[in-house]
């Protein structure tokens, strides 16, 4: 009774102190229009960027001085040291140190330039074929930490040719680059590139026919014979597998790269050390890199890094659009955060036009040029950029990527977000909106689709819950159901039990690339795959021009036929780009020849100490 | 029927007399014996679940490549279904769960090899090792800490019951057992890196074999605050297991008896209440070693220490089933060392538990 009472007592206060803390938070602020609020977010947005720096790369190197030691992190410990195995970026970025690409591609000049080998391209016109003869350089060595050039094993041709035959050549190994060594032939059949040894420095590609852009289809990175050949003729594929697991002596490994590994910790540290004898020197003839360490520290939390670079023990850090503002905010810096632009590639939408195991009704309104064109028109890149990226991003207008040499500034999508115009569009192809608001198909169904995504894409969900906000704006309902991502693979793969979809960001360089993705007969031609006969006009001609574009060697004709391409990609929108995040690097300022940018990425090769650290 | 009966009472008839005559022996032998069958049925277990799961290792490693992102400078990775399950064929992925289980404990039991993982191809054993020995240092050190505190506190403050001090203590504890876990962890790895007084990671920089004695010292010092975050998870439940059970004793009329006739309350304490806490405690430190294992994870991944956890944890993301299956082995080897370890130290301290008459 007693308790009631005080009960019955008490609720009044509470009442009074709940309208109390309400009116005091509405007190006090001014309410402001939405073109301020705007106008302050773009206050912010360019007070952050204006502390960053723009130092875009592939120029302006000066000589430096051996020294030092670079740490970095990753995320996870290397699988193996054997590049054969490599699946994760960390392993690659390890693995990676031992072999050197024959080419080279500058993505500022957009063109292949040598690396540890120049080439001569022969055509034959009349035979309708075409050599690459590559020549080495002379100074390639094999060695282990502490070896001289003499100790080592001379690189030549042989490696390169074993690595073509018996490593990327044999379909059990399962390499990328097994596909690279077929050519579609004009009678649809597949012929192999042939490569033949002149002598120990130089070996030629035999291609079938001519090829648009030999030296991609050539270009490779490879392995010491002397170490490959004895282990695949004792065990086969599994003794080449099994070469160079992470319980070797890493001292062991033959590099002819940047770097030795001399050490590996598990779940702590991989330490490489810098190959003094590498090919690649300044102008004063010393090699890169110039610091003596390289230490990349397993560290499998993002919020840890962060905190390692916070405290100095990181040279580097790519930072997040979270971290952007405590980063460039943080007093006594000993660091400086450089703005690297636009993110090559960028997240998109797409809807299944594929009529196996898809509702008819929905798969009718996906299969219309106008529906993914209003859809476009819908999807609000701006407001994505602003509210999931804090405004660190801009909107996706190209399909080309800006490294792409076909890239051009002024083939950019025309369906940009215009609600009005998208209205106008589906009113075209009779979807309208009824008394209620809700927009219908010609037969009377409302217009309504659901969006899958991965379950741990939060930033997918985020952009994907506010494209159905626009779309519920003009009365279509889009349901957001974020899946398990195997689960995703296997609707977009296998059963095609989809409807739209959000993926991450693809980048190709090159406008060959995405041979199973463009041409309607591909297996990841994720709109409607594996195609036997092109299902629509458009996509015979894509699949026309994808094709004359990998096998015409003219540059002239090859632009107009890259600009008609991207220009029909652009105006059929079978994928809805969404934006381009900026990308951010904070680097410490004790290093000289610091340039970032997301063509380039940080060159580390460069880098060297400022003599005040030495 | 009656052959049957015969038949079990003349092959159990010497496991009686063993019993009877080494009874501990015999329990710690069943124990053994129950352990083999369980970590039989977990393993089968986890093959089966794992086959459970969509996709498999092969799916998930075509899948990052085709969907996460293409190579820049390479063509692109193409992968027909017959390659796929050509790899899947020489992994032998594509037999059903429990022949895989069966092949997998042939191999180790019959030609004595954990294999190698089916992502790195490393041999198990390498991978292992050293993560094993990390953990088993800290979750050793944490219970060791977690055991001698919150048994002193426990005491401490039963003996304060109803007091100022005791309340503020109850509602520590209470405050302690119900803080998630994961924030206290952040908090002190934030605290970490705004004081500076200790590093960010809870492992040297450097390998034990580059400076021994160095290693051993920042060893120390990095490993303070991912103990302090153990200990602060764990002290909470335990110091009030441990005041709620001394209470009970001390309400207890042999304590009454014991203070009537004088015994000083100093003995009362430590050789009678504290005596019959024990019991309690043991078969609980068995739970808190086999939790702190699992729940380590978190730990190892904040502080970048380098344990079984994170390895585990890779694994099962990359569905490396033979790694997977190593790691639970293992963890549930030990877990299951653990309690029977604490079965033997129950039996040695509290006399009333006489093993095979119980």
């Amino acid at each position: 009774m007693r308790d009631s009472k005080a009960m019955r007592g008490g609720s009044p206060i509470i009442v009074f102190a709940v309208v109390a803390l309400v009116l005091a938070g509405c007190g006090g602020s001014e309410e402001i229009s939405e073109e301020d609020a705007e106008q302050a977010r773009e206050d912010s947005r360019s007070a952050l960027l204006e502390q960053t720096t723009d130092k875009p790369g592939g120029q302006g190197f000066e000589p430096g001085e051996v020294g030092g030691t670079w740490v970095d992190s990753i995320n996870n410990d290397p699988k193996s040291f054997n590049t054969l195995n490599a699946r994760d970026a960390d392993t690659g970025d390890v693995a990676g140190v031992f072999y050197d690409a024959l080419a080279d591609y500058d993505p500022n000049e957009r063109e292949w330039e040598p690396n540890v080998a120049s080439w001569d391209i022969e055509v034959d016109e009349a035979e309708d074929s075409l050599r690459v003869v590559f020549t080495l350089r002379d100074d390639l060595y094999w060695t282990t930490p502490g070896q001289s050039p003499e100790e080592g094993v001379k690189v030549t041709s042989d490696d390169v040719i074993y690595w073509y035959e018996e490593i990327q050549g044999d379909r059990r190994l399962q390499q990328p680059g097994y596909s690279q060594q077929f050519v579609t032939m004009p009678d649809g059949s597949d012929e192999r590139i042939r490569v033949e040894k002149i002598d120990d420095r130089r070996f030629a590609m035999i291609y079938p026919r001519i090829v648009a852009n030999p030296v991609l289809s050539s270009n490779m990175t490879f392995g010491p014979r002397h170490k490959y050949k004895p282990a695949k003729d004792e065990d086969g594929v599994e003794g080449v597998l099994n070469l160079y697991s992470v319980d070797t002596d890493v001292t062991t490994i033959p590099s002819m790269g940047p770097y030795h590994v001399t050490e590996y910790s598990p779940g702590v540290r991989v330490v490489l050390e810098r190959n003094p004898h590498y090919w690649d020197t300044d102008e004063e003839g010393t090699s890169y890199p110039y610091f003596e360490r390289f230490v990349y520290r397993v560290v499998p939390d993002r919020n840890t890094e962060f905190l390692l670079f916070q405290d100095g023990t990181k040279d580097s850090y790519t930072a997040r659009p979270e971290d952007l503002e405590e980063l460039v905010t943080a007093e006594d810096k000993d660091y400086t955060v450089y703005n690297g632009g636009e993110a090559l590639g960028a997240g998109f939408f797409t809807f299944n036009q594929n009529p196996e195991n898809m509702d008819p009704v929905v798969q009718s309104w996906f299969s219309q040029t106008e529906f993914r064109q209003a859809m476009s028109s819908l999807l609000n890149r701006e407001r994505i950029a602003r509210q999931v990226y804090r405004g660190l991003a801009e909107p996706a207008r190209h399909f080309f990527a800006r490294a792409n040499p076909f890239f051009d500034e002024d083939i950019r999508l025309e369906y940009t977000f215009d609600p009005d115009r998208a209205t106008e569009l589906l009113a075209d192809i009779g979807i309208e909106q009824d008394e209620e608001g809700v927009m219908r198909d010609p037969d009377g169904n409302a217009v309504e689709f659901t969006i899958n995504m991965g379950a741990e894409n939060n930033v997918g969900i985020d952009t994907a819950n506010i494209f159905a906000d626009e779309l519920d704006k003009v009365g279509i309902n889009a349901k957001i159901r974020p899946i398990d991502f195997q689960q995703l693979v296997e609707k977009v793969r296998q059963t095609y039990e989809w409807e739209a979809v959000l993926l991450g960001a693809w980048t190709w360089y090159w406008p060959s690339q995405g041979s199973n993705v463009w041409p309607s007969g591909g297996d990841f031609h994720i709109w409607h795959p594996l195609q036997e006969e092109p299902a629509t006009e458009w996509e015979a001609r894509i699949d026309e021009l994808y094709n004359e574009g990998r096998f015409t060697a003219d540059e002239a004709r090859r632009r107009e036929i890259y600009d008609e391409y991207q220009r029909l990609v652009l105006e059929q929108v079978p994928m809805l780009w969404t934006v381009h995040p900026l990308s951010f690097a904070g680097v410490r300022d004790k290093w000289n020849n610091v340039f970032y940018d997301t063509l380039n990425g940080l060159d580390t090769r460069y880098l060297y100490l400022k003599d005040e650290f030495r | 029927m009656r052959h049957l009966v015969e038949l079990i009472q003349r092959v159990g008839r010497p496991l009686y007399y063993f019993k009877a005559k080494h009874p501990l022996a015999h329990f710690i032998a069943a124990r053994g014996v129950s352990m083999v069958v369980i970590l039989f049925v977990l393993g089968f277990a986890v093959f089966g679940l794992m086959s459970l799961t969509p996709g498999d290792m092969v799916d998930n490693y075509v899948r990052s490549q085709m969907l996460m992102q293409s190579e820049f400078r390479q063509s692109d990775n193409v992968y027909s279904e017959e390659a796929i399950e050509e790899v899947k064929t020489r992994l032998g992925l594509n037999l059903p769960f429990y022949e895989q289980y069966f092949q997998w404990l042939h191999q180790v039991f019959v030609e004595r090899d954990l294999g190698r993982s089916l992502i790195s191809r490393a041999p198990i054993l390498f991978l292992i090792r050293d993560r094993m020995v990390n953990s088993l240092i800290l979750n050793l050190i944490s219970l060791f800490f977690l055991t001698i505190i919150s048994f002193g506190l426990g005491i401490y403050f039963s003996s304060k019951v109803g007091t100022p001090l005791d309340i503020g203590a109850t509602f520590t504890a209470l405050f302690l057992h119900a803080f998630p876990g994961i924030l206290l962890l952040i908090l002190l790895q934030l605290f970490a890196a705004v004081s500076g007084l200790f590093p960010i990671t809870g492992y040297p920089d450097f390998p034990f074999r580059e400076a021994p004695t160095r290693f051993v010292f920042s060893y120390a010092h990095h490993i303070i605050l991912p103990l302090i975050g153990a200990f602060l998870s764990g002290i909470g439940g335990t110091m009030r297991m441990i005041r709620a059970t001394m209470l009970d004793q001390l309400g207890r009329p042999y304590i009454t008896s014991l203070r009537s006739r004088g015994v000083p309350e100093r003995r009362v304490y430590l050789a009678h209440a504290f005596r019959n806490t024990l019991n309690p405690f043991i078969t609980s430190s068995a739970n808190l070693f086999a939790s702190l294992f699992s729940g380590s994870l978190i730990l190892e991944i904040i502080f970048s220490y380098p344990g079984i956890g994170r390895l585990m944890y890779e694994a099962v993301r990359q569905e490396d089933i033979n790694l997977v299956l190593a790691n639970i082995m293992f963890i549930s080897f030990l877990i299951l060392v653990g309690m029977v370890v604490a079965d033997i130290l129950l039996a040695m301290v509290d006399p009333r538990i006489r093993y095979g008459r119980q």
